[in-house]
């Protein structure tokens, strides 16, 4: 995956990842990039929603 | 009991982490060395570099032979407390070396990678970046990822998906970003194959 190789090449001390840019059809498709950044990045990782983004209780 | 080839080269090697090019390493002695002149903790004292390091910064060598020493030769209880590989950031040893290095060791964040994708959120989150890169000193790196997937359900039509910013439009925008330290980089997987030129499928793959 580009981000988590990214930072592991520069190498980034911090990723700063907004979630939920996609929604819909897109996201079940496309996954969340996010998730995945969370998942396998190797440095700390923030994430930021957006304010009026609406709750969804998974 | 005798080391054997590994163990020597573990404790060598947590050794030159102290002594590379780090910010921190002033500041980090302190406790390294109150760990080396602590024999039953660990052998930071083991190769002789480490007493010329303890030298420089004014500190007398730590008795090796006294009678705080408890362990022997080869007890992985010397080894387990600093054993980090070459390059490793002097902060990434505190958690090995005990709960006193964090009052000593800031964490230094130099770099910070802001991946986006231009919407709204990662706008949003672009506040966050910059206020992190300001306040740490840090350079703000921003990536976009040009996803082939993406852009090929794009050109199925304008409402499969949301549209999302092409190649044009990404190098405009990065000469004229606000972020006067970010740096844009915009990649492809294939710089070659343009997206526009790949015919939409007849059938639509199975989801």
């Amino acid at each position: 995956m580009e981000i988590v190789r990214t930072a592991r090449n520069l190498p980034a001390d911090l990723i700063v990842i907004a979630t939920h840019g996609r929604s819909g059809l897109s996201h079940i498709l496309l996954g969340s990039v996010a998730e995945k950044v969370v998942r396998k990045a190797t440095c700390p990782v923030i994430t930021i929603r957006h304010p009026e983004y609406k709750f969804e209780m998974p | 009991m005798r080391l054997d080839r590994d163990q020597r080269r573990a404790t060598h090697e947590s050794l030159s982490v102290l002594r590379g090019p780090c910010r921190l390493r002033q500041r980090a002695m302190p406790f390294v060395r109150r760990i080396a002149s602590d024999g039953r903790r660990c052998r930071l004292d083991a190769p002789a570099h480490a007493h010329r390091q303890d030298r420089q910064l004014g500190a007398p060598a730590p008795d090796r032979r006294g009678p705080h020493r408890r362990f022997v030769d080869g007890d992985p209880r010397y080894y387990s407390a600093v054993t980090t590989p070459v390059g490793t950031p002097v902060r990434h040893l505190a958690y090995r070396l005990g709960s006193g290095m964090i009052e000593a060791v800031m964490i230094q964040i130099e770099r910070i990678l802001y991946p986006t994708d231009f919407s709204d959120t990662s706008l949003h989150a672009l506040l966050y970046a910059k206020n992190f890169a300001e306040q740490y000193r840090a350079k703000l790196h921003c990536l976009y990822v040009i996803d082939e997937a993406y852009q090929y359900w794009m050109s199925m039509g304008p409402d499969s998906v949301p549209a999302g910013p092409v190649l044009p439009d990404l190098e405009a925008s990065s000469s004229t970003s606000p972020t006067c330290r970010s740096r844009s980089r915009a990649r492809s997987r294939s710089a070659g194959r343009s997206w526009r030129s790949c015919a939409p499928p007849a059938t639509f793959p199975p989801i």
